[in-house]
């Protein structure tokens, strides 16, 4: 069993690796992330220097007492914080292609017959697609890693702790859940969807219900204005009643919310004082992350009831 | 058969097939629910908002002092749309994408195409009925929404426009069209060019992922004002003045930051629409040719992505890209 | 030896039926040609016996194993190609026939294509994608998968649709070595009558899930006027079989 699943899951990441939509957004991700380094950098020195600029101007207009520098307390992998909306945003949508292509493609090149006339099971054939998936995943984040290590090194001033390594190597994990999530969306409907564009139409409109409006329904935010890192870290939450009760009832599958608020205690946007390493803000903030699992299994479990019920002789893809 | 008459056949057909195809309804109805829950959020902010106020009023008086201090909040329904206009960015965009990849798959996929071309068929017809068609269906789709919003915010707030805010919220409909028909017309070319409609599918998406969502969240993170909560300057206790004399000394960063929000179709729309519907509170209550003294450019900006798109699309048709099956 | 056991196998999609009370054998070392017009239940009854579908009513027995509760034993016993053979496109030939080799337990991989290849003088494209294939070189790429593992049994549905003169003439030529040389039973589905009588040696004839006519090709062409061609035969059958109804 563990031999198909792993021959399964290495033709998936074989194929992947050689789809040029897949290729697309894989370098459109990869120049992000090297941008958002880039963008954390300039942002950062830039206010700081128009703090500078500021206080000196108010020094002339004859002002004694001033407010501290607004990046003096920000921790250094703060200048990764718009990686966590591109995770969201652009890290989300190639999740979902990877998943949805992962079982279109198989049904749309009719080689289903061939691996179900041997001996594969369907929970086999699904574990192999759902290892493989990982793989892509776990390629992905893994490079992603290694660019946001290595860009930080041309930072100057930017030098990282190895417990800030550790953290930011822990956020790295937390996008990995939340990417498989939305990936085993793309499997899920792929699987039962007749149309191509609608099994991947679907899951989007799913990921942007979960990522714009529950978090606006649990808020009482703007949905874009919750893109902003630093908003989300500091926005106070609505207080009506509606909000209250709304939160109550949704928090638990805002699964985008799990994600932002992990990663912003991981990167120590969000500070927590009580907890240092990676290891304990994540044990801070075990809920979200047992959520996360939760949401995981419920898709995993989706999806092998799908394919047990999805029959390989009467697929007519449209 | 005339080039006019085509022209009207395709439109009409292009109309009939959407109203049929359950992805478009399916779009609608969740765009339209987006709405709903918009406003609704809204409302109950605002209620949050007098509830907060009234609190604070009654422990001052309890104090012995006047509520003087305390600034009322004002009812200004036009600005409870927020949250609609960015659902009509990032959904309504959407919708767009899908009508100009149905529009060119169907006949793609279908190959209906070869028998389009077999008809004494221009590029006016056919682009040009495309266009037409699905224009009347986001004309049609934006109506509803419209109509829904000055339904449900007389009822939610029981008062009615006055001619102002209507002729303002129908220019925000008007602007809202043309940002949804660049889409459309992008999504169209994209399908035109490439071989692989599946693959066009998701260049759309990604597209409209780093300039809808990605491109505007850069510019609002690297806005310096946007590091402090409550604003940068605000915290320095800085006169709009001193601030003017700081950024004058950082102009490229500026200038480099207004760039990446100028490329993108949906920062122009969002400027034009938040200023006419006075989203922003600079725009709110003035009158139109205070903001469009002001907001002229954005409005090109729109138009010629519009335009753009359309032009490209007629000229990948003439290059025979519609035969450009997998 | 039987090695296709058919029990009154039946199949129906809603309330149509495809396939009626079916009663079949097949004996080790025949090439079965199963004969039917289009929809009249032969794929049906392919999948049924290759796994992939399951059958509504009756047993169905491959290798000597059941279907049904066996289907993993019958699935390591039997190799399938199915109508319009397709592969992943972005892979080499190497890389499809070294997966589906995998799939099925195979272990020294590399001999086994080359040795397979060489059978079907196919050596030389082993490093081309698949999507830069003729029809007839995915075919016969079909029939390497579909050999791979040295099945005991192996299903061809309408191998020859298609494929050029030519390409059925090397076709029929590597089904015959198959029997001959590998020994394997070969179930056959086709509507052309001509490749039956040039490779078969029994043959059933399907009608709209009937089973109408079951002999071996020998005795068929002993019943039958010498002058008779396998189409009288077939158009006797039908006949027969709609004045029975």
């Amino acid at each position: 069993m563990a031999k198909i699943i792993f021959t399964l899951a290495i033709n998936e990441l074989k194929i992947l690796l050689r789809e040029k939509t897949f290729l697309l957004l894989l370098a459109i991700f990869m120049a992000m992330t090297f941008f958002s380094v880039y963008i954390g950098w300039s942002t950062r020195t830039t206010i700081f220097a128009i703090y500078r600029e500021s206080l000196s101007i108010l020094r002339e207009a004859g002002m004694s007492k001033f407010p501290p520098d607004p990046v003096l307390n920000v921790p250094a992998l703060a200048v990764f914080n718009n990686m966590i909306v591109y995770i969201f945003l652009i890290g989300a949508l190639l999740a979902i292609v990877i998943g949805h292509r992962s079982f279109i493609r198989e049904r749309k090149s009719g080689v289903l017959p061939l691996i179900f006339s041997r001996p594969v099971g369907r929970k086999e054939y699904i574990g192999g697609k759902m290892a493989g998936i990982m793989l892509a995943l776990a390629f992905v984040l893994a490079i992603t890693f290694a660019v946001s290590a290595l860009s930080s090194l041309f930072i100057p001033g930017l030098r990282m702790s190895f417990a800030e390594i550790e953290k930011l190597f822990f956020f790295y994990g937390v996008s990995f859940l939340y990417l498989f999530v939305f990936s085993l969306l793309g499997l899920l409907f792929s699987i039962f969807m007749r149309a191509e564009s609608m099994a991947l139409l679907v899951p989007i409109i799913i990921w942007v219900a979960l990522s714009f409006v529950l978090p606006e329904l649990t808020t009482g935010q703007n949905p874009v204005a919750l893109l902003n890192p630093v908003n989300i870290a500091q926005s106070p939450q609505a207080q009506g009643q509606f909000f209250v009760w709304a939160r109550n009832l949704l928090a638990p599958f805002s699964i985008s919310q799990h994600f932002t608020v992990l990663s912003l205690h991981l990167l120590g946007i969000e500070k927590q004082t009580e907890a240092s390493g990676g290891l304990s803000v994540l044990s801070v903030n075990f809920q979200h992350l047992i959520l996360l699992m939760i949401s995981i299994f419920i898709f995993v479990a989706a999806n092998i009831f799908a394919l047990s019920k999805y029959s390989i002789t009467r697929d007519k893809i449209v | 058969m005339r080039n006019s008459d085509a022209f009207i056949v395709i439109a009409k057909k292009e109309y009939a097939d959407a109203v049929k195809n359950v992805l478009f309804l399916t779009l609608v109805s969740f765009l339209l629910g987006l709405v709903g829950i918009s406003l609704l959020v809204a409302a109950f902010n605002f209620q949050s908002q007098v509830a907060q106020y009234n609190q604070a009023l009654e422990q001052i008086k309890q104090s012995g002092l006047t509520g003087a201090m305390l600034e009322e909040p004002q009812y200004y329904p036009l600005q409870m749309l927020r949250g609609t206009v960015e659902y009509l960015e990032i959904i309504g965009a959407i919708i767009g994408i899908i009508l100009g990849y149905l529009a060119i798959a169907k006949e793609k996929g279908a190959n209906t195409a070869r028998l389009l071309l077999s008809r004494p068929l221009g590029g006016v017809s056919f682009v040009g009925g495309k266009i037409f068609g699905n224009s009347l269906l986001i004309l049609s789709v934006l109506g509803i929404i419209f109509l829904f919003i000055i339904v449900s915010i007389s009822g939610i707030g029981h008062v009615l426009f006055s001619q102002l805010e209507l002729l303002k919220l129908f220019l925000a409909f008007l602007f809202s069209f043309i940002y949804l028909v660049f889409f459309f017309c992008f999504a169209m070319l994209l399908t035109l060019f490439f071989r692989s409609m599946p693959h066009a599918l998701i260049v759309a998406f990604s597209v409209w992922l780093v300039f809808v969502l990605i491109i505007p969240q850069i510019g609002d993170t690297m806005d310096p004002d946007n590091q402090v909560p409550g604003g940068f300057f605000n915290s320095m206790h800085m006169t709009q003045d001193q601030q003017k004399r700081v950024i004058a000394k950082f102009k490229r960063y500026e200038n480099f930051r207004n760039a990446m929000e100028e490329s993108s179709v949906e920062k122009h729309y969002e400027r034009l629409v938040f200023a006419t519907l006075g989203i922003k509170d600079m725009y709110n209550d003035k009158g139109l040719s205070f903001i469009f003294k002001d907001k002229w450019g954005d409005l090109v900006w729109v138009i010629g992505y519009c335009i753009m798109g359309a032009i490209l699309s007629f000229a990948l048709f003439k290059n025979g890209r519609l035969l450009n099956s997998p | 030896m039987p090695v296709i056991k058919i029990n009154g196998l039946g199949h129906r999609y809603g309330n149509q039926a495809a396939l009626n009370n079916l009663n079949l054998i097949v004996l080790e070392g025949e090439i079965f040609g199963f004969l039917g017009h289009n929809g009249a239940g032969k794929t049906t009854t392919i999948n049924i016996l290759t796994t992939l579908l399951t059958q509504t009513s009756g047993t169905a027995e491959v290798a000597g194993f059941n279907t049904i509760s066996q289907s993993r034993q019958v699935r390591q016993n039997i190799g399938y190609l199915p109508e319009n053979v397709m592969f992943y496109d972005n892979l080499t030939a190497f890389e499809n026939l070294a997966f589906f080799a995998k799939l099925s337990g195979v272990t020294d991989i590399e001999e086994k294509i080359f040795e397979v290849l060489d059978f079907l003088d196919f050596r030389g494209i082993e490093n081309k994608k698949m999507g830069e294939f003729s029809k007839g070189m995915r075919q016969r790429i079909g029939i390497a998968q579909a050999i791979i593992h040295k099945p005991k049994v192996l299903f061809l549905d309408e191998p020859t649709s298609g494929l050029d003169p030519m390409g059925i003439k090397n076709l029929r030529e590597i089904i015959i070595r198959l029997n001959k040389e590998k020994n394997m039973t070969i179930f056959m589905n086709t509507h052309l009558l001509s490749e039956v009588a040039l490779t078969c040696t029994s043959i059933g004839v399907l009608s709209r899930g009937h089973l109408i006519y079951n002999d071996t090709l020998e005795n068929t062409l002993k019943k039958f006027p010498s002058e008779a061609s396998l189409e009288d035969i077939y158009e006797h059958v039908e006949k027969t079989a709609k004045k029975i109804k």
